[in-house]
Formats: structure tokens, sequence, C-alpha cells
């Protein structure tokens, strides 16, 4: 529902866009004016993706028109951006090795003096904006020095530093907890006080809600519906989303055996974690929750041995003394790491390979080290099926293009070749649709009641608390209580992460 | 509840060992300067320390326009060709009536032609950059050879004043190393161009999607390596005074192993102008210190490949070092009650 009399600021006429064979978008129109917040909502692989990347004349559409400010986009970033439009995107599009005044401003360097940059002027012009996005880190530190949710910012204030009259917001929140989220969603909220039109793609219900004046709803590349957000419930939005009900309890795995697979005493890498002691029960999922660098992944690395950390590491009694991956992996571990593209995949290799990379000796002929095309590609599919994977331009298409939800359930499958006794799944449902995470909480649900233990570290809350048998609490690289499910509630988590006594 | 960050603005500087690593190349060059004073009087005399800058002042120009290329993660092996190229172009010219005055610019704008003719392949045609140079590597030289029939061409005076001239008493060669290194850093540094040059190095993906000018940035790049490569020519040919048809004839690999020496990374995004130049005068100082020590030529080959190796090396530690930081900053970054 438009406010009559007002131009959109962003108008998208029944727009397709193909990649090879797969239509990714398909005769999609909508509008968002001056001052609105619209989501775009949809599951992975709906095609939010692309949208955003036609908007930031990053893709040129096969058909249709995309018009900013009464001025057509058709596939050139430069062009884009001059007419107002500034994209913040989810997998961060900065420079590691410069530092945030220069990330800030890399694209404003031109526009405003051919010749000289002077990093004092360049420093004064970041400054205000650094305030506006509330970070308090210097304009000259290097980007490698910053942590992730500092980084968020950084991306945030280089839209900013644009000025532009349309925004884009990738999945701004997704690798951000509770606090900074707050934030984002203040600058969000002031953007389109200030007159700008905000495009914000979420897979957070609780942010759609509390943001967006109205919705965009894509399922498969086509537009399913619009809708002034108040107007729907959070269950009508999700099946609109998914095509079908949902329902909206999380799974509840059986209670846990008595044996304990992992025990974990002292652990202690020397920097980021100290003391840390637990253990976890067959068939038991144990949740860490904690802030950003708390250190919740860093204790999940020293298990699996990709970090070196003193302290003992015991599974099924059996000490393993210098765990390394090959050693965790003997042992019967897995682990599903948080950085998806960078660490969990060969983004570019074919999903078939990337199933079957840790399970290649089962496929191989003995001695030869041949593999056997047919029986990999056999279980392959197999893993595939029973992670209800959709891959619609099949098997051996390169990781990279299948939705994150998909990629993360390719990360989870690889290791199914073999019975695990101890899956680590270090925030698996990051910055996937609400579908894809319902699926993953089965899955998880059923290793656990296949007696599979299961460490989950999750920076959402309900997920912890909803899927775990016990929650460990850490704070400041210590783990400060462990929790079981029944006195675990959200508000003593909060405070225990924040340091306050329980 | 809102957040803050604390802490984060401190500069890391890390164990001694992650510093001696970020300054391999100073305190390496310390090192043999001491240890070949020590070993031999001849080496620290103030005319052999003036025939090492003289010498090295072609690679040191070459290592600047080549900080430049390896900056965007490529690569420039034609460089040595083009040495040799632009000054036979220019001496074919000045064969054919061109005044003697004009050589010198007519070389460089050679220089800048042929690598401009790289860039393009680069960024236009969508080459690597490995393949391409390695492919005009082959053509330049071929071209030159074709131009001297493969003999020594004799230059005339005009042309041989960069490599022989003096400027307040102060050899060229040295002055015009000093120049370009100068002019190199304040571009690099001081630049939107250099800016641009870091930005798709670090992520070429972010800097096209930010609709930066990538394309064009990588024909200058390569045609400022082109210039370069040029200015060395006229520089080592003029010493000669004489266009030999081996002349830079694998010098790129002294170039690239000085500019990766000196901290350029080889995959992009971070390096300098005056590392490069330290790494220009470390291996120029042991190619010397082996003359002095009657030690056959091509031992210094051999060191040069194994200072390669070694120099990556240290740049994948510095990389691993640097990688290690931001887990140890992460937990600086807490989320204020």
């Amino acid at each position: 529902m438009q406010p009559n009399g007002v131009e959109p600021a962003v108008a998208v006429d029944r727009v397709t866009k193909r990649f090879g064979g797969v239509t990714a978008v398909s005769d999609v129109s909508f509008t968002v004016a001056p001052g609105e917040v619209v989501a775009l909502v949809g599951e992975n692989g709906a095609g939010k993706s692309t949208i955003k990347n036609l908007l930031a004349g990053i893709v040129k559409p096969d058909s249709g028109s995309i018009v900013v400010n009464g001025v057509e986009i058709a596939g050139d970033a430069r062009h884009a951006r001059r007419v107002g439009v500034a994209t913040i995107h989810q997998e961060l599009s900065l420079f590691p090795t410069m530092n945030v005044a220069e990330n800030v401003l890399m694209a404003s360097l031109a526009g405003r003096s051919r010749g000289i940059v002077r990093s004092s002027t360049l420093y004064a012009r970041v400054r205000p904006l650094l305030e506006r996005v509330g970070a308090d880190f210097s304009p000259a530190a290097k980007l490698d020095t910053l942590a992730p949710g500092q980084r968020q910012l950084v991306e945030i204030a280089k839209a900013l530093a644009l000025e532009p009259s349309v925004i884009v917001f990738d999945e701004p929140t997704a690798s951000l907890d509770e606090g900074h989220r707050e934030r984002i969603y203040a600058i969000v909220r002031q953007l389109a006080a200030d007159g700008a039109a905000v495009l914000y793609v979420s897979h957070h219900m609780h942010e759609i809600f509390e943001l967006s004046d109205r919705l965009v709803v894509l399922r498969d590349g086509k537009l399913v519906a619009t809708s002034t957000t108040v107007l729907l419930t959070r269950n009508e939005l999700e099946s609109l989303m998914v095509g079908r009900e949902l329902s909206g309890d999380m799974p509840r795995a059986a209670e846990p055996g008595r044996d304990v697979v992992l025990r974990v005493s002292n652990l202690d890498d020397g920097r980021r974690i100290s003391g840390v002691s637990f253990d976890i029960r067959r068939g038991e999922i144990f949740g860490l929750a904690g802030l950003m660098g708390a250190g919740r992944t860093e204790v999940a690395r020293a298990i699996f041995g990709v970090n070196r950390a003193s302290g003992s590491i015991e599974v099924d009694g059996r000490a393993i003394h210098r765990m390394t991956p090959k050693r965790a992996i003997a042992a019967g571990m897995a682990f599903v790491t948080e950085d998806r593209r960078g660490e969990g995949l060969f983004i570019d290799r074919s999903i078939r390979e990337n199933l079957s990379v840790v399970g290649l000796q089962d496929v191989r002929v003995r001695g030869v080290g041949w593999i056997r095309r047919r029986a990999e590609a056999t279980t392959a599919k197999n893993a595939g099926a029973r992670l209800q994977l959709t891959a619609r331009s099949g098997l051996e298409a390169p990781a990279r293009s299948l939705s994150g939800g998909n990629q993360q359930k390719v990360v989870l499958g690889k290791w199914l070749w073999r019975p695990r006794r101890l899956l680590i799944m270090d925030e698996p449902t990051r910055g996937i649709d609400v579908g894809a995470k319902a699926e993953i909480h089965r899955l998880l649900v059923d290793f656990a009641e296949q007696g599979i233990a299961v460490l989950l570290i999750s920076s959402e809350l309900p997920e912890v608390l909803g899927l775990a048998h016990r929650i460990g609490v850490m704070h400041s690289g210590r783990l400060v209580d462990i929790l079981d499910r029944r006195d675990a509630t959200p508000e003593k988590v909060i405070r225990l992460a924040a340091g306050g006594a329980g | 509840m809102s957040a803050t960050f604390t802490g984060t603005t401190r500069r890391y500087t890390g164990t001694l060992g992650e510093v001696l690593l970020r300054n391999t190349v100073l305190i390496a060059a310390a090192v043999v300067f001491v240890a070949f004073s020590l070993a031999s009087s001849k080496f620290a005399s103030g005319s052999n320390l003036r025939n090492i800058a003289i010498q090295g002042s072609g690679s040191a120009v070459m290592a600047v326009g080549m900080t430049f290329v390896i900056i965007t993660a490529g690569i420039d092996l034609s460089i040595g060709a083009i040495l040799f190229l632009s000054t036979a172009g220019a001496a074919e010219l000045f064969v054919h009536g061109l005044p003697v005055v004009w050589a010198p610019l007519v070389a460089v704008l050679f220089g800048l032609g042929l690598g401009a003719l790289n860039g393009a392949s680069i960024a236009f045609v969508g080459i690597n950059p490995l393949i391409v140079t390695l492919a005009t590597l082959n053509l330049y030289r071929g071209v030159g050879g074709h131009l001297t029939g493969f003999s020594t061409v004799y230059l005339p005076p005009g042309m041989t004043k960069f490599g022989t001239g003096t400027v307040a008493s102060i050899p060229a060669p040295i002055v015009v190393a000093a120049v370009v290194a100068l002019v190199g850093g304040v571009v690099l540094r001081r630049t939107v161009f250099g800016r641009h040059v870091q930005a798709i190095g670090a992520n070429a993906e972010a800097a096209r999607n930010l609709g930066l000018p990538v394309r064009r940035v990588l024909v200058g790049v390569y045609a400022i390596s082109g210039l370069t490569a040029a200015l060395a020519g006229l520089i080592e040919n003029g010493r000669l005074g004489a266009l030999q048809p081996t002349v830079g004839l694998g010098e790129e690999l002294t170039v690239i192993t000085a500019v990766v020496l000196g901290g350029t990374s080889l995959f992009g995004g971070k390096g300098s102008i005056l590392g490069s130049l330290f790494g220009v005068a470390l291996l120029q100082m042991v190619g010397n210190g082996l003359v002095l020590a009657h030690i056959s030529p091509y031992v210094f080959d051999m060191l040069r490949a194994s200072v390669l190796i070694v120099a990556v090396l240290i740049g994948t530690s510095r990389a691993r070092g640097l990688r290690a930081v931001p887990i140890v900053r992460r937990g600086r970054s807490e989320v204020g009650p």
C-alpha cells in the first residue's frame, strides 16, 4: 500500500533473471517509497540475493526494469551508486589489508578529488559516520584487527558515506549478537525517518516485524505476496514463505543416556579460554551460550584440534593427547564450522565432491586409491536425500550454486558417511531461512536420538534453549555456569553471559 | 541494551617473533651489511657502496613498478624484455632520424605502451597475468632481437646520460631511482589511484561491486611497470653505452624476489615501496659480496632462488600471524551491560 501521491524511490517492474538454466527471479514487481522500510523475505534460494544484486547493478535483468529515483538501473554498479543506491552485503565486501577510513570511503575517493588523498582528511570525514553507527574503534584501525561485529559496522558506515536515498540491507545482523543488533535497528529507523527508502533482507522474524512497514514475500523466485506488515501474523508469513504450514515449536530430543562421550577438563589455549570443563553424554545436546567473543568457537576448535590448547580431552573414556583434526575424526568427532563458505566448503567444487571428501576411503579401490565414481555418486545422492537437499542444478553443480541453508546441509552431510560419536556444530543455522532452520533442528534431534553427543554453539537463544538438554554459559573465556534446561530462562542466560551472577 | 566496543584502537604489536617477521628484510639487510663489512675491508668502502647503489638502480626502479603489480595480486614477467625492446625501439628510430634528445622519452613511451598492452590483455581480455607476461616476455624479446639482429648496438651519447651522467655530482642512476621510488611511494600511499590498487588486491570482487574502475587501474599498473622497465633500460643500457641482446635477461626474477622479500604479498593487498628497495639492496649486496669473495656468479642464481622461497615462507607465516589477530581481538570487543 503506497502513500498516495508519493513517487516510489524504487520501482521493480516485472523483472526476470536467469543464471544458466536456473530462473532466479521470475516476473517480480514491487515498489519502495521514500521513508519506507520494506522487508524482503523468503527462504534461501527464493531470489532475495538476486533482487539485491539487481538493485546494486551487479547483475543485469533479462527482462523487466528497475527504476531508482526515475532512472533505470541496468547492471552497472557505478551507475546504481550514482543514482543513490547503497548496498550492505551479507558476505562482507571489505578490504581486509586496509584501514577503516579507506574501507568506508573507497567508493567516494574518486568522486571528490582526483589525485591526492590525505589520511587526516579521510579520518575527519569518517569520524562522524563511525559515530553514527556507534563504533568506537579508530578510523585508522586496520580492518583485519576488527571483530566480525565491528566489521559489519564498517560495512554500514561505508553505505552511509554514499549519502544514499535507497539502502539495501542484506542480513545485516547475521553475524551480530543481540546488543549490536539493536544498534542496527536504530540506524535503519533513523535512515527511514530521514526519508531514505530501505529494503531490508532478513530471516529473523523478530526484526522483520519490528522494523518493516511492508513485506515483499518471495518463493522460488516468484512474488507470492506483498502486504502491510501489521496485517500478517508470524505464522501466516512463515507459511507464505515456505508454502506449507510450519509448527512453531522446536523438536525435543529424548532424555540422554548415561555414558559420557566427551569429557573436557581445564581447557586453556593461553589466549581466549581458560579452565573450561564439561562433559557430554550419549544422545545429549549440550548448548554453549555466550556473547560474541566469549570463547565458544575457540572451545569447539580446541576440542576438534584445529587450535592447540592444554587440558585434557577424553572421548569414550580414552584421553587423546595433542588433539589434531585427524585424531578427532578417528575418534568419531565431526565439526561443522561457523565459517561455512571459508572453512566448511570447497565452494567451487561440485556438491558430490564436497559430500564425499571425508568418506573417500569408503569408495576407493583399496591399495590403488582409485575412486569408484559410481559408488561415490550413489553415496552422495543418498546423503543428499537424507538431508532433503534441494539442489536444483544437480549434484555436479558447484557448492556455490546452493542457497545458504542447502550449503549448510552439505557441510553437515559430509560427516555422515560413517557413524559419528560427537557432533560439534558452531552456529549451524546462521544466515539460513526458517524452513532450512527447522530441518537442521530436526536433523540435530535425530542425531541425538541415534545416540550421538552434540555440542551446539548458537547466538540464538531460542535455539539453544529449545534444543539443548543442558546449557553451558561462557563469559570472557570461562564457562561460568551449566544450567539444566528446566532451570534455564533467557533472562538467566543473558545475565550470566554478560558477567552477572546466576 | 546498548552496545559499546571497548579497547580496540590500540595498535597490535604482537610478540617479538611477529615483530621480527614484519621487519625481516630490514634485519637481513643490516646483518648482511655488517657481516660483509667485517669479512672484507673493501666492502664498506665508499666507492664499493657507490657501485652497489649504481648497479642496483635499474632493479630498484623496476621494483617500484613491480610492487604496484604484485599488490594487485598480479605479476609481470616481461620487464626484462621491455627493458631490452624499449631501448632497441628508440635506438632504431634514432637510426631513422629521430632527434637524440627525444630518444629517451620515446623509449619511456614504448615501455608505457608495452606495459599497457600487458594490462589490457589481462584486464579486458581476462587472461591470467602469469600467462600474458610469459607470452609477452618472449614476444618483446623476439621483436627486440629482430630489430637489433641479435647483435650489440652502440648507443649515441645522448641516449646514455641516464646511465653515465650526474646530477649535482650524484650519479644519474641513483637520482632516477630515488625520484621514481619517491613518486611511486606517494602515488601508492597518497592518491586515489594508489588506494584503488590496494583495494583491488585486497578484495577484487568487493572492488568491482563498489564500481571502482578495476580494469582501468589494472591497465595503469602494468603500464607503470612497463614504464619503470624502460627507465631501467635507459639506466642499464646507458651505463654500458651499448644495447646487448642479453640485457635484462632473467632480471625479472631478481626484481620479483626483491619485492617479495620486501614484504609485498603475492596474494595482493599489501606491500610497500620502501620494503622493495630494501629487498633490492639486500640482493645487490649479496651479489657484490660474492664477487668480492671471488665466488662463481652462478652461486648468486642459487642464492636468489633459495631467498625467493624463504621470502615466500616468511610472507606466509606473516599472513598466518595476521589471521591470528582477529581471534585475539574478538575477545576485546565485549558488549557493554
